[in-house]
């Protein structure tokens, strides 16, 4: 029999919201100089209180409402509490029986997977360890950030699976305007719970902490499972532990056993007042999968529907689609193509498109074009540009050029090799620097070769 | 020379036996204002309470050299309506204590006998008024810190409402408990601060709408209950017979008084010793030592940081830590926590009941005349024993006050306790005013009456 492979996920996502969880101080821990977002409450200091932000338990809300998951009526914050030289206040400020997001489903190419819950909490400051060993320096301007911790059931039975269910909750995120949830910057954290088993029952679990990209998220796992599995083969058993992730080596690293593990002493938050929560009319929000699914039905490839996704350029192809099959593909090919033309708005984005067609831009003009212009307006002033010097070129004159520039060419045309026809529309086209409709060059090379 | 000058100059000197105050401004900092409803008073603050570039120590020596950069709230309604601060009043350490023997910076004594107690924890706060160092001063309550040293030093004070005076800026004991009042000679002085200091406040959620309105109540119509579960315990014979002697100056007036009962009473005081170390042990774990009293840092890595920092707590500090700390744990949280949580809804149910049928509860305020230094500082059970006739109301969340009803033979005060339902404060209010209005008990000093 072989080993099975079982692996739960924790997933920790800063909010990008205005200002902190429990104070009035801006959410900008990677922008800003180290310990100036900051005042009383975020500091911890002596007579400070808390005030929970509504914009994030609203952010949570809406997560749980597109993954189906249970939001219950009422719900109140607790200590989790524990000592660290980042945690200013000695505890952190969570969620414990009543947690804001209960179940859940999040389906990636038709395979569903299962939340446990999803809660809200504060985030702690950060520290830098100096090389020397001598002192660690906190910086709080991330201490009070908002963070949705995400617990997944343990439903993971490859590296591969949990790698991508971490890269659709980062699409999530973002098509929710929630968080970035840019793993190398931090935004996103994840830890894994993995365990191999031969039987239908779990084997020993093993936290793997301080996951920092989606490829490591892969690389941890199956680096634990190989682990895991050489020392059960060669007899040994394995300890319930927390483990860290070296990227450097490639290998996790014993942090602490069970045994050691903290009790972390939960009870109510007596500073705040319970959360009543009214549920809004459920927005037709669609999750990725079910933009796979219209994508799909518009004819686009898995690849481009990934950069369609990716790109956030959902509504732009279904809008289009909705108007003219083409343009929408085009589209998409455009997303596949050029990256920053995924970050225009969409205005932009349906000009370039359009306007790709109408002129048959070829892709380096459209590429001059995307780095040249930022906004729409740009945009529109470049297009009436080309627009006036297109029609500016005599197609005529240019393919009376070509036709003279290249007498053996037109003799083999002639002669019945068709395929060279291609060989002076491409000539004619490097004439008018790209700039004109290719099927008006062919067009007019056709009438000229014809006299 | 104005008035604060007076009164900082007889603190300094004739004063300053006593203890009473922890910090004072100079006097070129100190200036009366000549507009403003409290522009006559003088008032001292406890030093669990922020005042902006003051220092704020909880009378402990882990925060020896912390100046508060910022005010409370009740400071800042203080100095909207200009009022003078005149110092920070001595107290228990975290106020936690019954006596102020517990702060790190020495006991406070009673005007009224050199070698008694002042009461506490806010026994600064208490002495400094019966002294006539200030006019007017704030402490805290938490399980009856403002009314047992009121009754042990012959002054009127007050224990508001739960959630009608905000808790930001004074340092956390309980926050499900504490509450800020005042202390004064006189009733009418106490409704006088009270009236500014009360009101929602953006910055504490478990603030509650709330203004304070004067009431001329007609004492005749009032119905008076008396405490059954208080009456009953084990109370000085002087004490208990100048208490009945009040409720006869009631009943004079034409109140009509009858005997209830709060039968789950006798559990307040353990439920009490339980919920309040274990919010005590998450408030006060800030205090690790790595932002606060950093520059007694010798330590050689975080483990020795965090004990060679905790030896700066004192006894009961340190013992309260280790009970909440206990009572929060995996195993003991449904034991204790859970039950004393039982207890608390109980009594607030038993005291809605109570008042649906009584206007005022009445009871002595401490089951003793004020003890000696020293007598039961080594006993913390005795000393917990303090507190049986005042934690009700802190569990119950209701306002209650405690005003000089008498002297024992030993010309020692005692303290009457008045005890309305939510938001009554003017009800009990005005019973005090009319009250002294009758009597000088509250106009006794204790150098003429230690002769």
């Amino acid at each position: 029999m072989s080993w099975k492979l079982t692996v739960g996920m924790e997933i920790h996502v800063e909010l990008e919201t205005k200002t902190k969880m429990f104070c009035s101080c801006k959410n900008d821990p990677f922008h800003s100089e180290p310990n100036t977002n900051v005042c009383p409450v975020c500091y911890g200091l002596p007579g400070a209180l808390p005030l929970a932000n509504k914009e994030a338990i609203a952010m949570v809300v809406r997560f749980g409402q597109v993954i189906n998951a249970e939001i219950p009526t009422e719900t109140f914050w607790a200590r989790k509490n524990y000592f660290y030289p980042d945690l200013p206040k000695g505890y952190q400020i969570s969620q414990s029986a009543l947690p804001l997001v209960q179940g859940g489903v999040i389906t990636i190419d038709g395979e569903q997977y299962h939340l446990d819950h999803a809660h809200l909490e504060e985030d702690a400051g950060k520290l830098t360890h100096s090389s020397d060993k001598t002192h660690s320096l906190v910086d709080y301007n991330r201490a009070g950030v908002p963070l949705l911790e995400i617990v997944t059931k343990p439903e993971f039975h490859s590296a591969e699976a949990a790698k991508k269910f971490c890269q659709e909750l980062q699409r999530i995120m973002r098509s929710l305007k929630i968080s970035s949830a840019d793993m190398e910057k931090g935004y996103m954290r994840c830890e894994a719970n993995i365990s191999v088993s031969k039987t239908d029952e779990f084997g020993t679990k093993v936290e793997v902490k301080n996951i920092n990209s989606f490829r490591s998220v892969e690389r941890a796992i199956n680096y634990e499972f190989e682990r895991q599995t050489k020392a059960l083969d060669a007899g040994e058993s394995l300890v319930q532990e927390t483990r860290t992730w070296n990227d450097q080596t490639g290998e996790t690293v014993s942090m602490r056993t069970k045994e050691t593990s903290a009790d972390y002493r939960y009870f109510p938050e007596p500073d705040l007042p319970r959360v009543s929560i009214e549920l809004a009319e459920q927005s037709n929000h669609l999750l990725p999968e079910q933009q796979r699914g219209e994508l799909t039905a518009i004819g686009l490839s898995k690849d481009m529907i990934q950069a369609v996704l990716d790109k956030g350029g959902y509504k732009l192809v279904t809008d289009l689609a909705a108007k003219n099959h083409e343009l929408a593909i085009d589209a998409a090919k455009l997303l596949l193509a050029f990256p920053e033309f995924g970050d225009r708005e969409l205005e932009y984005q349906e000009l370039l498109v359009t306007k790709k067609k109408e002129l048959g831009l070829a892709n380096d003009v459209i590429k001059t074009l995307i780095a040249e212009s930022r906004d729409s307006n740009e945009l529109r002033q470049q297009l009436g540009a080309i627009e006036k010097e297109v029609g500016d070129i005599d197609l005529n004159l240019i393919s009376h050029e070509v036709i003279v520039s290249f007498p053996g060419q037109v003799q083999e045309y002639k002669s019945g090799k068709e395929a060279v026809l291609n060989f002076l529309v491409g000539q004619a086209m490097a004439k008018t620097k790209g700039r004109a409709n290719i099927q008006q060059v062919r067009q007019a090379l056709l009438e000229e070769l014809a006299k | 020379m104005c008035k604060a000058h007076d009164y900082l100059d007889t603190i300094k000197s004739k004063g300053s036996h006593l203890n009473a105050f922890l910090f004072t401004p100079e006097g070129a900092d100190v200036e009366m204002s000549t507009t403003g409803p409290l522009k006559d008073l003088v008032i001292a603050v406890k030093d669990n309470i922020s005042v902006k570039d003051w220092p704020l120590t909880a009378g402990s020596k882990i925060l020896e050299g912390y100046i508060a950069p910022y005010d409370a709230t009740v400071i800042k309604k203080l100095r909207e309506a200009n009022a003078t601060l005149i110092g920070k009043t001595n107290l228990d350490e975290f106020a936690m204590g019954s006596s102020t023997e517990n702060s790190a910076y020495g006991v406070t004594r009673n005007p009224w006998g050199q070698e008694t107690v002042p009461g506490g924890s806010s026994g600064g706060s208490a002495a400094a008024v019966a002294a006539d160092l200030c006019d007017v001063s704030l402490g805290s309550d938490t399980g009856g810190s403002i009314r047992q040293p009121t009754a042990f030093c012959g002054v009127t004070g007050l224990k508001p409402t739960y959630g009608v005076v905000s808790r930001y800026g004074l340092v956390a004991l309980a926050s499900s408990l504490d509450v800020i009042g005042p202390f004064a000679r006189t009733a009418e002085q106490v409704e006088r601060v009270f009236s500014v200091i009360a009101g929602k406040d953006e910055h504490d959620q478990s603030t509650l709408d709330y203004q304070y309105e004067t009431k001329d109540v007609d004492i005749a119509s009032l119905k008076i209950g008396l405490p059954k579960e208080l009456w009953d315990l084990e109370i000085d014979p002087e004490v208990k017979q100048t208490n009945q002697d009040f409720v006869e100056w009631l009943r004079h007036r034409g109140a009509t008084i009858s005997d209830v009962s709060l039968p789950s009473l006798p559990l307040a005081l353990p439920a009490y010793y339980i919920i309040l170390p274990a919010e005590a042990s998450a408030n006060l774990a800030r205090f690790d030592g790595i932002r606060f009293r950093a520059s007694v840092r010798t330590s050689q890595d975080l483990a020795d940081t965090y004990r060679d920092t905790r030896y700066l707590f004192g006894p009961e500090v340190k013992r309260r830590i280790l009970l909440g700390t206990f009572a929060l744990s995996v195993g003991h949280y449904d034991a204790y926590y859970e039950q004393a949580e039982k207890v608390r809804h109980q009594i607030i149910n038993e005291h809605k009941e109570v008042f649906a049928n009584v206007d005022l509860l009445v009871s002595a305020t401490t089951p003793t005349l004020p003890f000696k230094i020293g007598e039961r500082a080594q006993d913390p059970i005795a000393m917990y024993q303090s507190d049986l006739l005042t934690v009700g109301a802190n569990l119950a969340g209701i306002p209650a006050l405690s005003l000089p009803v008498g002297f024992s033979a030993s010309k020692l005060p005692i303290g009457a306790q008045l005890m309305a339902d939510r938001f009554n404060e003017n009800v009990i209010l005005s019973v005090a005013k009319q009250y002294q209005a009758d009597t000088d008990w509250h106009l006794r000093k204790p150098e003429e009456d230690n002769g």
